[in-house]
């Protein structure tokens, strides 16, 4: 069952006289339960179609359904809404409020669910159970990401977005972290996009969707993707 | 152009940060403003006053001379080296009345003076004629006096206004101000009721003294000092030193001056005396020969009379002799008319005789006759008779015939013939008896005649007898006749000498009258001389008295001439000018007030300023990283925030500077000006010290953070910088370490405090910022509270009478039980009180201050007219015989506490030490008040009344128009004041008084927004990926706004807290600095002021978090999220 088609999606900036098309007319559908990787080079306009997708920025034309609704048509109320209820996201530098401790930080965003999962039972199962009351600052990097993936998914949101999860991180914790994401769509049967410019963790995915200068170049379909403890890069 | 791109980088900073240079731009010179300019305004206002004084030529020093200062003074005082100028004046006080009015003034006439002293002529002309007279625009404003208005002067002692002054009648040719009087206050005077109202400009030409009473000096080198400062002192010092040497010398011919005057005035005096004199000797020896020759003249016709008198009483003796020979001539012949008049009547009787026997005879003669004739007529009868018978005897005859005829007739009756007969019959019967009656008478007669015929015989021999007696009574007739003519002779000749005796006599009595008068007049001639004697040895006596008392009092002249003491000086200078004091004094109290209250705001700015600095260095990190990995040195990193910095501040402070200074102390001093109306222009210059403090303080502050904090940046390593900064670390706040409250908060509430209390510097700036800001507002509230509270509780709780009546001076007692009876009796006032009212110098210790010595003449219900109470507790005090209440603020100007003694000086006369029983809250004015009772035991005297308190109902204004005027034409009422009068004097200087408020206030108020604006602006800024985090998780904008919000009513509300605290620190600081010395002001901030404050710290609050609230929506989720720059 298809959760996400972007039709002929176009964002396009323009400052003064220079017109800067940062995605240029982007198709491509996602199927539910589906771990998807979006692809591309610095530039190629992945983070874009990203955020438009989380509905943290808007197209400037073309059509996004999420789950059957257009949400390129939405306000940006609806958009927080939507945000709200059915969208969790991981960040690369984990944007995790310093503030809190990791079992705050997931309580955070609880408080404002319809039916969030319990923080601590989350934060167990993604492996920082002994690391509950900890600040950020006393965290490592897989384990500041740990909580912000484990914030992302006490949500229980309909779709995982995920912008670079590793790309601060070393090899090997980067490793973990995409391992918990493919864990959670596969046990969970969650709906996973991650965006990455590493070719290489390609095979992992359900589905590959390559993005060169706006545009989509190529979509590959993985009928037996590989667990990621078995690619190397 | 080196490095050319670094600064269009600082360039594009700017432009790109624009908000946050403005913000830092504007705070800095609020900051600046604010501080420059109320800390300029002592000296501006000293500005302000100097230039006044340099302008009007204000004098630097005056000296007055208790014996008068005459030109040689005056040219030794100018001959001074420290002495620019001088210039003697003429003042005097006067009671001065506007021509048809009652109101009675005490004002200072002064003569204009030519360089010194100039009069600020703000309408008409200065008087030129000695009947015309500039004056003071105050007095002018206070009593609708105008130009043309004719002022009428009186000297108020028992001196005559002339010693003083030529005329007393001065038309007002122009209104002015003077230096001298900056203020309202016009000092006090010995005369009237004691304070001046206003001064008069008169021509010097129209005193009529000959020795000035004050001399106007100017001091070298003074004017190029500012007035109030300690070198304009020194230097006005120096030369009052001069003064002070030349004092005794000048003192010395001053004495020798007058004693010259005086003992030609005494020569002059004794030479006229002596002219008197021997005026006077001659006077009385003329009077002593005058008297002289009156006697001498007296003395003469006294003799003169005697021999007159003499030669009267000789005529007199021989008129008495005359009398007596006359008498016995009279004698004589009244002997001899006797012996005549005796003869005489035997003559007479023997005529008598003889007359009565020829009587006699022819009484017999008579009858003889008469018989004769008697017969005479008988016979006739018988004769008529015989005839009348005859007759008859014929007619019977002829009836005889008839009967015969008849008988024969035939027819003849028998009855008438018988009838006829016997008629015969009868005739002839009565015929028969007449002829026998006729025969007797015939016979009769014939008798008769015989003795008729006898009786003739013896008739003629009486006849013959009777001559012969006649012939021998005429005889001795004539012997008689004789003797009576030599009589008559002899009488006539008496008759003549007796006239001569009675003409003698009348001139004798003539002669005697004369004599009498004479004798009359020499008697009153004779008391005139000795009463003009007794006059002359009275008046001599008296001239020679006279004479001696008159030498005496030349005598006692020298030699009071010759004791006489030598006078002194009193060198005053510009201090002994009240107003000059209180205005120094108003300054000095801006000053106090603009060392603590712009520090304050100050400081608040410039911390805001430094976290907006600190901030922006922190959170350009990585680009100082990459500048540093591109090998730029520190020094030139730095400069690019330390030139950004310096940009905002030094643009701040410099607009800041001006404005503040310009505008500020020129708010506030007009609005002194309102109290010190004698103030000309007001002078604002800029002045480089405290634009150079303000933004050195602003600089240094800015600079210092930024280095600083570039500093801890340098240090670190570029790839350190180029990697974003650690985030703060959270950590446990205390208050989780209260379980029991922790556990109770919210989530978010718990998050909220976390945050609050995780940025330390952010919490304390806030809480100082929106503390300070509330601080401030507060005072400027209270300070309005202070005010307000003067006029709220003097003249509703604590004057309680409405109206003062001065009682005239001199007015007896009848007047004033007149005018209390018809006070009493006047509608609309309810009772009536007498009061003694005069002012008095207090003394305590070294401090001394003049006050209003009140003593009521009845204590019964006082509490009426004056509650006198205490401020604290509100108790109500009693006036007793063991000391006098005081004035709480007059207290502590004297230093003085229950119990202490102070000593009452009134006017000249002597003092009295009493102890003070007890301080009543009092605002305005200094206040003694005492029990007659103890009056009467200090002074040995019952007080006087001088005012009449009158408590009235609530009454119109108009009704206080018309009553004033009906008062004052009692003929008892000097004066006339209502309490709502000095309420609304007191309630418009409030008013004036806003204006500083207000300043503050919206100062304040300023501050506080900026102050909020740029916190919060920091804290969305240092938050942004948190923020734009929450949004991507889905938060609401208004979800997003609360988040933030939370901590700001937070650190709002424990802002107010801190700002009331410091407020009220503030506010007292500041009323206590600001007081002067008449007035008190109220201690406490009303409720109502903490109301107004904390809402305008909210409403600000409000307000800038309603503007956070679309910078909030502004936070752009995608870009804040793509880098943690």
């Amino acid at each position: 069952m298809e959760l996400i088609r972007l039709e002929n999606v176009k964002k396009i900036y323009q400052s003064g006289e220079v017109i800067t098309k940062a995605v240029d007319g982007i198709d491509f559908t996602v199927e539910k339960g589906e771990f998807a990787l979006i692809i591309g080079a610095s530039g190629a306009g992945k983070t874009t179609v990203l955020n438009i997708l989380g509905g943290m920025d808007t197209a400037t034309s073309g059509a996004v359904f999420v789950d059957g609704e257009d949400i390129a048509q939405w306000n940006a109320k609806q958009l927080t809404r939507y945000r709200r209820d059915d969208i969790g996201f991981v960040f690369q530098f984990y944007n995790l409020v310093p503030n809190l401790t990791a079992v705050e930080n997931v309580e955070l965003a609880l408080q404002i669910c319809k039916n969030p999962l319990d923080a601590e039972e989350v934060l167990r199962e993604v492996g920082l159970g002994d690391r509950l009351n900890n600040f950020p600052a006393q965290l490592s990097g897989g384990e500041q990401q740990r909580v912000s993936i484990a914030r992302a998914l006490a949500k229980n949101p309909k779709l995982l977005l995920c912008d670079e999860p590793t790309g601060a991180l070393d090899y090997q914790t980067g490793k973990s972290i995409l391992k918990l994401l493919q864990d959670t769509c596969r046990k969970k049967g969650k709906t996973v996009v991650v965006i990455t410019h590493n070719l290489a963790i390609a095979p992992m995915a359900d589905r590959v969707i390559e993005i060169k200068n706006g545009k989509v170049s190529r979509i590959t379909k993985n009928e037996k993707p590989a667990p990621v403890e078995n690619i190397e890069w | 152009m080196k490095k050319k791109a670094l600064y269009k980088d600082i360039i594009r900073t700017i432009r790109r940060t624009l908000p946050r240079f403005l913000s830092i731009f504007f705070i800095v010179a609020l900051g600046v403003a604010f501080y420059s300019g109320i800390r300029v305004t002592e000296k501006d206002m000293k500005i302000t006053a100097d230039r006044q004084f340099d302008d009007s030529s204000f004098m630097d020093l005056e000296v007055l001379g208790t014996l008068g200062l005459s030109d040689q003074n005056l040219r030794a005082i100018q001959d001074l080296p420290g002495v620019v100028k001088a210039e003697g004046y003429y003042s005097v006080d006067t009671i001065c009345q506007k021509e048809g009015e009652q109101d009675e003034y005490v004002i200072k006439v002064m003569s204009a003076a030519d360089e010194l002293n100039q009069i600020e002529v703000t309408e008409g002309k200065m008087p030129s004629g000695q009947k015309e007279c500039l004056v003071d625009e105050h007095f002018a404003r206070e009593n609708q006096l105008k130009i043309g208005d004719i002022l009428v002067l009186s000297s108020g002692t028992e001196d005559d206004l002339s010693d003083t002054l030529k005329e007393n009648r001065f038309k007002i040719t122009g209104i002015g101000k003077s230096s001298a009087y900056l203020s309202m206050e016009r000092g006090s005077s010995s005369i009237g009721n004691g304070s001046i109202s206003g001064f008069l400009v008169v021509p010097k030409k129209a005193f009529s003294l000959d020795v000035y009473t004050e001399i106007y000096i100017t001091a070298k080198d003074a004017k190029k000092e500012l007035a109030y400062t300690d070198s304009y002192d020194d230097t006005v010092a120096r030369t009052r030193d001069q003064l002070e040497d030349i004092q005794n010398q000048q003192n010395k011919a001053r004495l020798q001056e007058i004693q010259d005057d005086a003992n030609e005035e005494i020569a002059s005096q004794e030479e006229t005396f002596q002219k008197e004199k021997n005026q006077a000797l001659k006077e009385l020896s003329d009077a002593k020969k005058q008297l002289e020759d009156a006697k001498a003249q007296i003395d003469a016709s006294e003799k003169t009379l005697n021999s007159r008198q003499k030669e009267l009483e000789d005529g007199e003796e021989e008129i008495k002799k005359g009398w007596e020979e006359y008498n016995s001539g009279l004698e004589q012949i009244s002997s001899a008319k006797e012996k005549i008049k005796s003869g005489k009547s035997a003559l007479e009787k023997e005529e008598k005789k003889l007359t009565s026997s020829e009587s006699q005879i022819q009484q017999q003669e008579k009858t003889l006759e008469e018989s004769e004739q008697k017969v005479k007529q008988e016979e006739t009868k018988l004769e008529t008779s015989r005839q009348q018978l005859e007759e008859k005897e014929k007619t019977l005859e002829q009836l005889e015939e008839q009967i015969a005829q008849y008988e024969q007739l035939p027819d003849a009756s028998e009855e008438t013939l018988n009838e006829m007969k016997k008629q015969l019959s009868e005739g002839q019967t009565a015929a028969q008896t007449a002829r026998q009656q006729l025969e007797a008478g015939q016979k009769e007669i014939s008798s008769a005649r015989q003795q008729v015929t006898e009786g003739r015989q013896k008739l003629e021999s009486a006849k013959k007898q009777l001559a012969e007696g006649k012939s021998k009574i005429n005889a001795s007739r004539q012997q008689l006749e004789a003797s009576e003519n030599e009589i008559t002779k002899q009488e006539a000749a008496l008759a003549q000498a007796r006239q001569t005796l009675q003409q003698n006599e009348t001139k004798a009595a003539q002669g005697k009258k004369q004599l009498e008068s004479a004798k009359k007049q020499l008697e009153d001639a004779k008391t005139e001389y000795q009463k003009g004697l007794k006059e002359y040895q009275e008046s001599e006596k008296e001239a020679r008295e006279e004479f001696e008392k008159a030498e005496k009092k030349i005598q006692d002249a020298k030699d009071k001439v010759s004791d006489m003491e030598k006078g002194s000086w009193y060198i005053l200078n510009r201090k002994q000018t009240q107003s000059y004091v209180e205005y120094g004094e108003e300054a000095a109290r801006i000053g106090a007030i603009g060392k603590v209250f712009p520090a304050i705001f100050f400081l608040v700015a410039a911390l805001v300023s430094l976290t907006a600095m600190t901030r922006m260095v922190e959170e350009q990190r990585t680009q100082i990283g990459t500048m540093k990995a591109l090998g730029y040195g520190g020094r030139d990193i730095a400069a690019k925030y330390l030139i950004y910095g310096m940009a905002a501040t030094v643009t701040g402070s410099a607009v800041g500077a001006v404005v503040g200074e310009k505008v500020l102390p020129k708010i506030i001093i007009e609005a002194y000006k309102m109290m010190y109306v004698g103030l000309g222009t007001v002078q604002v210059p800029l002045e480089a010290q405290y634009t150079l403090m303000a933004s050195g303080i602003a600089i240094g502050v800015v600079v210092l953070a930024t280095m600083s904090v570039c500093y801890k940046e340098l240090r670190e390593k570029p790839a350190q910088l180029m990697r974003p900064a650690a985030p703060k670390e959270g950590k446990r706040i205390l208050l989780e370490r209260i379980p029991f409250i922790w556990k109770r908060l919210s989530f978010i509430w718990k998050a909220t405090m976390r945050n609050m209390f995780r940025y330390k510097k952010r919490f304390f700036m806030m809480i100082f910022g929106i503390g300070g800001s509330m601080a401030l507002m507060l005072v400027g509230f209270g300070l309005k509270d202070s005010i307000s509270a003067i006029s709220d509780n003097q003249f509703h709780r604590i004057i309680r009478y409405d109206i003062s009546v001065g009682l005239k001076e001199g007015a007896g007692d009848k007047e004033k039980e007149e005018l209390i009876q018809w006070l009493s009796r006047k509608d609309k006032i309810t009772s009536v009180r007498e009061v003694r009212e005069t002012t008095v110098d207090l003394k305590a210790g070294r401090e001394t201050c003049s006050a209003s010595f009140i003593v009521p003449l009845d204590l019964k219900a006082f509490d009426k007219y004056i509650s006198l109470q205490d401020r604290k507790t509100g108790e109500r005090e009693k006036l007793g015989t063991e000391g006098v209440i005081l004035a709480e603020k007059t207290a502590s100007l004297l230093g003085a506490e229950p119990g202490d003694e102070i000593t009452i000086k009134e006017g000249d006369d002597g003092s009295v030490k009493v102890k003070v029983a007890a301080l009543t809250e009092n605002y305005m004015m200094n206040k003694i008040y005492m029990s007659p009772e103890l009056y009467e035991k200090l002074y040995g005297e019952a007080p006087e009344a001088t005012n009449i308190y009158c408590c009235t109902e609530n009454v119109s204004a108009d009704w206080e128009n018309t009553a004033g005027s009906q008062i004052l034409d009692q003929d008892g009422a000097g004066s006339v004041s209502f309490v709502s009068d000095d309420a609304q004097t007191m309630e418009d200087m409030v008013a004036n008084l806003n204006i500083v408020v207000v300043v503050l206030i919206v100062s304040a108020g300023l501050l506080a927004f900026v102050v909020l604006y740029n916190l919060n602006n920091i804290n969305i800024s240092e938050r942004r990926a948190e923020l734009a985090t929450i949004k991507v998780l889905g938060f609401y904008d208004l979800e997003v706004g609360e988040y933030v919000y939370r901590e700001n009513v937070i650190l709002t509300i424990l802002g107010i807290i801190a700002g009331i605290g410091m407020g009220i620190l503030l506010h007292r600081y500041v009323i206590l600095t600001a007081e002067v010395d008449l007035i008190m002001f109220g201690r406490s901030i009303y409720m109502a002021s903490y109301v107004y404050s904390t809402l305008l710290t909210i409403g600000f609050a409000v307000m800038i978090n309603f503007l956070m609230y679309f910078q909030l929506k502004k936070i752009d989720m995608v870009e804040s999220l793509k880098s943690t720059e």
